[in-house]
C-alpha cells in the first residue's frame, strides 16, 4: 500500500512537468535603418552570414554599420579584409557616412588585413590567423572583406572541397566563439544554386542594382535568415549620408491597426461638402477628389487639412506639384493660416520631386512626418505628381505601393485627402484614369459643365464605402473662402455628368457674375 | 600598421613618403623599402650622417607618412593609429593639417 501511494507521488500530474524553454536568439542591432524590421527583429546573435551582391551595391557600407552597431572595447568587432578594397581606401571613403565613429576606430572596431597570409600561405594558416586574432581580441563581430577573393584565391591554388572544409572550420570556430559573422563578397545571382556557401550560412543578404531608363535603384532581399521570419521580397535601399538605408515593403506598418471601433466622422472644412457626404469624411477614410485642373482639387486639400487644425489634428501634406509656398500663400488668400500651425510644429509641409525615388522611400518620408507631428490627417497632392517623381521602374509598381500605403496609414487612424487629375471628357465621367478608385474609401469627382455660356464647377461624392451620401450634382465655385458649393442640385437640367447637359426646365433669369470670377487672388 | 594596411599597403604608402621625402632631405635617396617594409641603408647611413642630418631625414619622412595618411583617412583617424603606436606621445600639439603639405 505504502509502495502504491509513493509511486503516485512520483507520477506528477502532467501539467506540473516542466518543459524546457526553447533557447532565445537574442536579436543585434543592424545599425541601418528599416533593416531590423526587414529582418523581424533584428539580427539573430551569432549567426553566421554573407551580404553578397554586384560591385557598388552598398555591402561594405552595410558591413562597416553593423560593425560599428554592435563592436564594444570589450567585444570588438574585427574586420578583416582580404585582397579586396585597400584598407586605407575604404576607411577613407567610410568615414563620410555619419556612423563612423573614429572613436571606435582600433578598440571597438579594429581592421586587420589579411591579404599577406592569404596570398603567402595557405587556407590552414589563414584560418589560424583568424582564430588567433578573434581569440586574442574575444570579437563579437566578425566581417571578412571580401571572401569572395579569398575562396576564389584558395579554389584555384587547392581546389573546392578545400575552400569548403575551410568555411565550415571558420563556420563553427566562430559560432562556437559566439561571434556574429557577415561574410562579404562579389556573386551573381546563379551562384546561390550552385555555391555550397550560401547553403551553409544562417544568412544571406542579397544586394542588387536595379536601372530603368536613367535611374537606378538598390534593392535588398533577405533570400533567408535561418530562426526567424523576415520580411519577403524586394526592399529598397539607398545609400545617402548616413550609410546605407532601407525601406521595408511593409513601411514598418505590420500590427499597426489602431482604427477605432467606433468612427467620427470628420469635416472637410466646406460644410455643404460634409452634409454631401453624410456629415463628413469617416475618421481613418481615404478620400479621393478627382477633377481636370484647375477645378480647386489643391483648394479643397487645403481646407480639409485647415478644418484638422482647427480641431486639434496636426497634418501633413506631401505635395508633388505645387511648391509649398503656393499652398501657404493660397491658404492664407482664403483666410487660413498654415504658416502659424507649421511654425507650430502641427503641419509639415513635405514637396517632394525628385526624379528617381522609389514608392518606399517617400512613403518613408510621408511616415516620418507623420510620426513628427502626430498627424492624424494626411494630404497628397497629387496622385500623378507622386507617380512622377518615382524612378520609372517604381511606376510599374505604384498601385501596389500606394495600396499598401493607404492601407496602413488608415489602418492606423489616419484620415487621407488625395487628389488626382482625370481629364474632361464630355461624353461620360471617368473617375480616374488610374483605376485606382479601389484604393479609396471614397470618391468626390470634380467636372466642367457648360451651363448657359458659362463654363461651371460641379461636384459629385461617386463612392462613399463608410455610408450613405447625396446622389446630388451640386454646382461650386472657388471664392476667399476656398471652395463653396453654392446651388441646390439643378433640376433644370438632365445630362449634367456629360459636362454638356440639356435643358429641361425653364431658363431663369441671368445673374449679371463680375468677371474674371472671384477666385481668391492675390 | 602593417595588421591595418598589410605589408603591401605599408610598403605602397612608405614608399609615396619617401620619395616625397627625397625632395627635401637628399641623402633619403641613398634608402630602399625592403620586403618586410623595413629600410634598406638606414644603418650604414646613421653611422655616416651628422646625427641632427639624420634625425632631420626620418623626422621628414615620418611627417610624410603622417601626411599621406592625413591626406587619405583624415587627421583624427591618422591621430587614432598614432596613438595606437605611440601611446606615450603627446599629440595634442601635433598639426598635421592639410595632408602633411604644409
Amino acid at each position: 500500500m505504502k509502495k502504491q501511494q509513493m509511486t503516485a507521488k512520483l507520477k506528477l500530474p502532467k501539467q506540473h512537468v516542466s518543459k524546457p524553454a526553447n533557447v532565445t536568439i537574442h536579436k543585434l542591432p543592424t545599425g541601418v535603418r528599416g533593416l531590423d524590421e526587414i529582418l523581424g527583429g533584428g539580427l539573430p546573435e551569432f549567426s553566421f552570414n554573407i551580404i553578397a551582391g554586384t560591385p557598388g551595391c552598398g555591402k561594405t557600407t552595410l558591413a562597416h554599420q553593423f560593425a560599428f552597431a554592435n563592436g564594444t572595447p570589450k567585444k570588438p568587432a574585427l574586420y578583416f579584409t582580404v585582397l579586396g578594397e585597400p584598407v586605407i581606401k575604404m576607411l577613407r571613403y567610410q568615414q563620410q557616412f555619419s556612423f563612423f565613429d573614429e572613436s571606435k576606430v582600433g578598440k571597438g572596431v579594429r581592421f586587420i588585413n589579411l591579404s599577406d597570409v592569404v596570398l603567402e600561405t595557405d587556407l590552414n594558416a589563414v584560418l589560424e590567423e583568424i582564430i588567433k586574432q578573434v581569440t586574442a581580441a574575444d570579437a563579437g563581430v566578425v566581417v571578412v572583406d571580401s571572401f569572395r577573393t579569398l575562396a576564389r584565391k584558395a579554389s584555384s591554388d587547392v581546389g573546392d572541397v578545400e575552400v569548403q572544409s575551410f568555411m565550415h572550420r571558420l563556420a563553427q570556430f566562430l559560432t562556437s566563439w559566439e561571434a556574429t559573422t557577415f561574410l562579404v563578397g562579389e556573386y551573381v545571382e546563379e551562384e546561390v544554386r550552385d555555391n555550397p556557401l550560401f547553403t551553409m550560412v544562417d544568412g544571406i543578404f542579397w544586394l542588387s542594382q536595379v536601372s530603368e531608363r536613367n535611374s537606378v535603384v538598390r534593392k535588398l532581399q533577405i533570400i533567408k535568415l535561418r530562426g526567424q521570419a523576415t520580411v519577403p521580397g524586394l526592399h529598397t535601399i539607398r545609400i545617402g549620408d548616413a550609410g546605407v538605408q532601407a525601406f521595408s515593403r511593409t513601411l514598418g506598418l505590420i500590427g499597426n491597426n489602431t482604427k477605432p471601433a467606433r468612427r467620427r466622422r470628420l469635416s472637410v472644412g466646406i460644410p455643404a461638402l460634409d452634409e454631401m457626404l453624410g456629415g463628413g469624411i469617416v475618421e481613418g477614410d481615404s478620400l479621393l477628389i478627382a477633377g481636370p485642373s484647375g477645378t480647386g482639387k489643391s483648394a479643397l486639400a487645403t481646407q480639409f487639412i485647415a478644418e484638422g487644425l482647427r480641431h486639434g489634428e496636426p497634418g501633413i501634406m506631401a505635395i508633388f506639384e505645387e511648391r509649398p509656398e503656393g499652398y501657404t500663400q493660397r491658404a492664407g488668400s482664403f483666410g487660413l493660416n498654415l504658416k502659424a500651425a507649421q511654425q507650430k510644429g502641427t503641419l509639415e509641409a513635405l514637396y517632394l520631386r525628385p526624379l528617381d525615388l522609389s514608392v518606399d522611400e517617400t512613403m518613408q518620408e510621408i511616415l516620418d512626418a507623420i510620426k513628427r507631428v502626430g498627424a492624424k490627417r494626411l494630404v497628397i497632392d497629387s496622385l500623378v505628381g507622386f507617380e512622377m517623381a518615382l524612378a520609372p521602374g517604381f511606376r510599374a509598381d505604384f498601385r501596389e505601393s500606394l495600396y499598401r500605403m493607404i492601407g496602413a496609414l488608415t489602418g492606423a487612424g489616419i484620415t487621407i485627402l488625395s487628389t488626382v487629375e482625370v481629364e474632361d471628357t464630355f461624353t461620360a465621367l471617368q473617375f480616374s484614369h488610374y483605376a485606382i478608385s479601389f484604393l479609396t474609401d471614397d470618391i468626390v469627382r470634380l467636372r466642367y459643365v457648360e451651363i448657359d455660356g458659362q463654363l461651371r464647377k460641379v461636384m459629385v461624392v461617386i463612392k462613399m464605402r463608410g455610408g450613405n451620401h447625396s446622389k446630388d450634382l451640386r454646382e461650386y465655385v472657388i471664392t476667399n473662402k476656398g471652395v463653396v458649393i453654392i446651388h441646390p442640385r439643378r433640376t433644370d437640367y438632365n445630362a449634367l455628368s456629360t459636362g454638356i447637359p440639356e435643358r429641361t426646365g425653364p431658363r431663369r433669369a441671368q445673374e449679371t457674375e463680375p468677371a474674371p470670377e472671384p477666385k481668391a487672388m492675390r | 600598421m602593417v595588421t591595418l594596411m598589410g605589408n603591401g599597403g605599408f610598403r605602397a604608402l612608405l614608399s609615396r613618403s619617401l620619395a616625397v621625402a627625397n625632395a627635401e632631405v637628399h641623402w633619403l635617396r641613398a634608402l630602399h623599402i625592403k620586403a618586410d617594409g623595413s629600410l634598406e641603408g638606414l644603418e650604414a647611413l646613421h653611422a655616416q650622417l651628422d646625427p641632427d642630418d639624420f634625425l632631420e631625414g626620418r623626422v621628414v619622412l615620418l611627417a610624410q607618412v603622417l601626411g599621406l595618411l592625413v591626406a587619405f583617412i583624415g587627421e583624427k583617424l591618422t591621430l587614432r593609429l598614432v596613438r595606437e603606436v605611440w601611446p606615450k606621445v603627446p599629440l595634442n600639439d601635433l598639426e598635421l593639417g592639410n595632408g602633411g603639405k604644409q
